[in-house]
């Protein structure tokens, strides 16, 4: 079971040099092209979310964990930012969301399952995870 | 971020020269695009070939540079890859863009 852990500051820079650390990992090195993109995909809007919002144009730290098992990649996002507004509940991209922005969640509810977000302890935690093996959904 | 500009009769092709249009790159891309594009006439090629990440500020980008260009003015995207292909599908951009597979393809058509 591959696992790997980074904690760095949410802004788009290090969200960027953290996702490339994770391209080089031992969990992203045993997923297929489709799944690893689909993985780098969410966790980019999921930390550009952060980084925009958590700290309130701020700074501050997000922390990121990868676990590969039984043929998905699970992933779990802390921050100690204000709390999340939900990822909400519609059922995948509003194609007519032309204005820039707002393409993200639905990227995210398109290509992760099992999203559960929750307050603990003055943080938030995000978990979700993606097919990792060709049983998956859209790759 | 290095974008390079060609211009032809009836067409100017813009060419992205990064690996990356993500939110800490899109500001630069923005401000390269609009300089490359507000003054095109005709059609304006955008070949994303270099690209093999896009994440929804980079797409958000891309929808936006439609704002740049002159009245009647067209858009079009060529050369993705099949990471920011299936950005443009999964958001269902890519049925408001024409897309075409090379920038080859076009200029031929």
């Amino acid at each position: 079971m591959a696992f790997e852990r980074a904690r760095f500051v949410a802004d788009p820079v290090a969200v960027r040099a953290a996702l490339q650390r994770f391209e080089q990992g031992a969990v992203l090195a045993s997923l297929g092209a489709d799944h690893r993109d689909c993985l780098l995909l969410v966790l980019a809007e999921v930390l550009n979310n952060v980084a925009e919002h958590a700290y309130s144009g701020g700074s501050g730290p997000v922390t990121v964990s990868l676990r590969l098992c039984s043929g998905s990649a699970f992933a779990r996002v802390v921050d100690r930012g204000v709390c999340a507004p939900p990822l909400g509940s519609g059922a995948g991209c509003d194609p007519l969301a032309l204005p820039e922005g707002g393409f993200g969640t639905g990227l995210i509810r398109t290509l992760a399952s099992g999203i559960v977000q929750h307050r603990r302890i003055g943080c938030n935690v995000l978990q979700f995870r993606v097919a990792a093996d060709n049983s998956g959904r859209d790759a | 971020m290095q974008l390079s500009v060609m211009r032809e009769t009836g067409v100017t092709v813009v060419r992205t020269e990064e690996s990356r249009l993500d939110a800490a790159g899109v500001l630069a891309f923005k401000d390269r695009l609009r300089e490359a594009v507000q003054t095109a006439q005709g059609r304006v090629v955008l070949d994303l070939g270099s690209v093999n990440f896009l994440d929804s500020s980079g797409l958000g980008a891309v929808v936006a540079a439609r704002k740049f260009l002159a009245d009647g003015v067209a858009l079009e995207l060529a050369g993705l890859t099949p990471a920011v292909e299936r950005v443009f599908r999964l958001t269902r951009m890519d049925s408001v863009f024409t897309i075409h597979p090379r920038v080859e393809d076009a200029l031929a058509g």
